[in-house]
């Protein structure tokens, strides 16, 4: 038994891995990832150096020069952030208002805006309303901080004008510094270390790169099941290897190929990243010891998912029908990436707890959670390990009684009443 | 022993009833031909002899084992819809056939036997690249190899042009010859007159009737002469003796009456 599943599963494997689709896919994908960041890279690069002039009108008749002197000490950690972030420097200038003709001035500033001869101009009134003018819509951060510098700028001219020491009352005023760290722990020896500060950017970065990495293999391995099995169901290549294996032995070998599959494909990504890491400070976040839990959640939900994409694929005529069932197996990959934002905001809330206990979510969730600062209860993965492992088996024991009876079925589409019926019967 | 022992099977598929408490047994070293209409349950009983589908009731046995008991590598089975992996090379393809049903390479029996059926300089091609006949070819290799000892062929002939159809007729004496029991399922009366030693004729998942051919003839068997008539169909009719008359476009066909 076992040789003939190990005998389809080598067939399967060298028929997928050696096609040009699978190797274009394995390569494009990290390309294309990794194309992005360069190309962030690359645009900061380019912009580096670049002023972006904002003009101010100021109706009031001092603050601009206020405003100016509070960006230009940098007071604002938003707007060092955010010129920073973008690669360019903003300058602002103060423009002396034309009182006669207010919309006119507008509209000559506006055209500079147009012309780029000014990146946006921001008109300050006496009734303690600032009206920033710029082209375009979207999220713009520029004017996030702007209204940082903006605020600060007023009150200090605002305190000015009402005889107030401008310099205590900010220093009275100044907001803050909060910052995060981890928990204080004891080392080996028993003394008490002190925390950690936390890269705040980090803890996220890794858990998502984790579960980008984590749906991009199971995508690329286990739903590609459904249409193939309906392609080679239509190629009518099944009678003759049912006339030597089970049916049981069939799917579970296409099974294996996919794991294969998801394995060469983890491998190939686990050391591409650890070759581009190595040698600069973010090999440090990489989770060693979190990838023999990756590997092992990879395998579970592949199984689990191929075995079932065999399930539906055997019970489709023709690839176009098997587009149908493609939801239920994207849907255990699909929902956590919808949650991420609840999910990492809070990882070891009831929702994310909860859903990294449901096995069908269990390899995607928890590995977010147990790659977050502060990780999870040690039993939880290992509750969360055993329920996937019946899970899976519970499914391909499913999928291979649907398998066993629609293989060499031909005709209509489906029900999902159908489904449940051959599941139950067999 | 038998080659295949068939007991009371019946075999259902909702409401239909494919196979209905057939019996029957199938000599070693025999060819034994299924004769049906479509639909009749000829390949479902193959199917159930290839324990691809399982009886509802009654028993077969192989070899006189049940037929779960026998190894894959001695049944060789042509399904009537016929597919291969098309991306495969046909030597590739057909060693992983063999190696699945013998569990050991089988290199050197693929190389002869697409020597055998001139298809050697295609071994290294893809099967999407061969012609239909071909593709026939390739998977009757696929069926033979390794040799089994009972060989089982739905259809073997349909859609194949004449001189690949006796390629395959020849093969399939040859193994036989060497004593290999074949079953094979044909709409033409034709090639079970030719091939076969025993015929067994099902209709709605009946059997109609069963036994060597010798015995079919001897108790069913009528002359018939064929002769063109200026005059047509209605020259003939009427004569003495004549008992049935068919038009068959070029020539009518009249049977006549015993002792005429």
């Amino acid at each position: 038994m076992l040789r003939r599943i190990l005998l389809i599963a080598k067939r399967d494997y060298v028929a997928s891995v050696f096609r040009r689709a699978f190797l274009v896919g394995l390569v494009l994908a990290p390309v294309m990832m990794g194309g992005t960041f360069f190309g962030i890279a690359l645009m900061r690069e380019m912009q580096a150096g670049t002023v972006q002039r904002i003009a101010l009108v100021d109706h009031t008749g001092g603050a601009a020069q206020d405003i100016i002197a509070a960006v230009e000490r940098s007071r604002d950690p938003a707007a060092k952030a955010a010129q920073s972030l973008a690669g360019v420097t903003y300058a602002l200038e103060s423009v002396a208002p034309n009182e006669a003709d207010v919309q006119g001035q507008r509209l000559d500033l506006s055209n500079k805006v147009r012309r780029g001869e000014l990146f946006m101009f921001a008109d300050i009134g006496t009734d303690n309303k600032v009206t920033i003018f710029a082209s375009g819509g979207g999220v713009d951060d520029t004017r996030v901080w702007l209204t940082g510098a903006l605020n600060t700028g007023l009150q200090t001219a605002r305190l000015r004008a009402a005889g107030m020491d401008a310099a205590a009352v900010e220093k009275a005023l100044a907001p803050v510094r909060v910052e995060r760290v981890g928990l204080v722990t004891r080392d080996a020896k028993g003394a008490i270390e002190d925390a950690k500060p936390r890269n705040e950017a980090a803890g996220f970065a890794v858990p998502l790169a984790m579960m980008f990495l984590m749906f991009m293999i199971v995508m690329g391995s286990a739903a590609p099941m459904l249409g193939a099995i309906a392609e080679d169901k239509m190629q009518r290549v099944f009678e003759m290897l049912l006339a030597t294996t089970t049916p049981f032995e069939l799917m579970m070998g296409k099974v294996l190929a996919a794991v294969g599959r998801s394995l060469t494909s983890s491998v190939f990504y686990v050391i591409g990243a650890l070759l581009g890491l190595s040698g600069s400070a973010f090999i440090g976040l990489v989770p060693f010891d979190l990838l023999p839990w990756f590997f092992a959640y990879v395998i579970a939900e592949v199984t689990m998912l191929s075995a079932l994409g065999a399930g539906l694929g055997a019970a489709t005529s023709a690839p176009r029908d098997a587009q149908s069932f493609a939801v239920l197996l994207t849907m255990p990959l699909m929902v956590p990436l919808f949650l991420l934002v609840p999910l990492a905001q809070s990882p070891n809330g009831t929702l994310a707890t909860v859903m990294s206990l449901v096995p069908v979510f269990t390899p995607m969730v928890m590995l977010m959670r147990q790659a977050m600062p502060g990780g999870v209860p040690a039993w939880q993965p290992w509750v969360g390990l055993v329920g996937v492992a019946l899970c899976t088996w519970f499914v391909t024991w499913v999928a291979g009684r649907i398998f066993r009876v629609t293989i060499l079925m031909q005709g209509k589409p489906p029900r999902m009443g159908d489904l449940v019926r051959w599941a139950v019967r067999g | 022993m038998d080659a295949v022992q068939i007991s009371n099977v019946t075999k259902t598929f909702g409401a239909v009833t494919a196979v209905d408490d057939l019996s029957l047994t199938i000599p070693q070293g025999s060819v034994y031909g299924f004769i049906g209409p479509n639909g009749s349950g000829k390949s479902t009983t193959m199917r159930m002899i290839v324990n691809i589908f399982y009886p509802d009731s009654g028993s077969i046995k192989v070899f006189g084992q049940e037929r779960r008991g026998v190894g894959a590598e001695q049944i060789g089975y042509l399904p009537e819809e016929r597919g291969l992996y098309r991306q495969m090379e046909v030597q590739t393809l057909l060693e992983f056939y063999g190696e699945l049903r013998s569990g050991r390479k089988v290199t050197a029996e693929v190389k002869e036997w697409l020597r055998r059926l001139d298809l050697e300089k295609w071994g290294s091609k893809k099967v999407e690249a061969l012609s239909k006949g071909m593709s026939q070819k390739v998977q009757f290799i696929a069926t033979v190899v390794p040799e089994p000892k009972l060989l089982i062929l739905d259809e073997p002939f349909s859609g194949l042009d004449p001189v690949s159809a006796e390629t395959i007729r020849e093969a399939v004496l040859e193994l036989r010859r060497r004593g290999t029991t074949v079953i094979l399922s044909t709409h033409d009366m034709g090639v079970a007159a030719s091939l076969c030693d025993s015929i067994f004729m099902i209709f709605k998942g009946r059997k109609v009737l069963d036994g060597t051919l010798a015995s079919i003839q001897a108790r069913y068997g009528s002359d018939t002469i064929r002769v063109s008539v200026a005059g047509g169909l209605a020259a003939v009719q009427g004569i003495g003796g004549v008992e049935q008359v068919r038009d068959q476009g070029q020539f009518q066909g009249f049977a006549r009456r015993a002792g005429v």
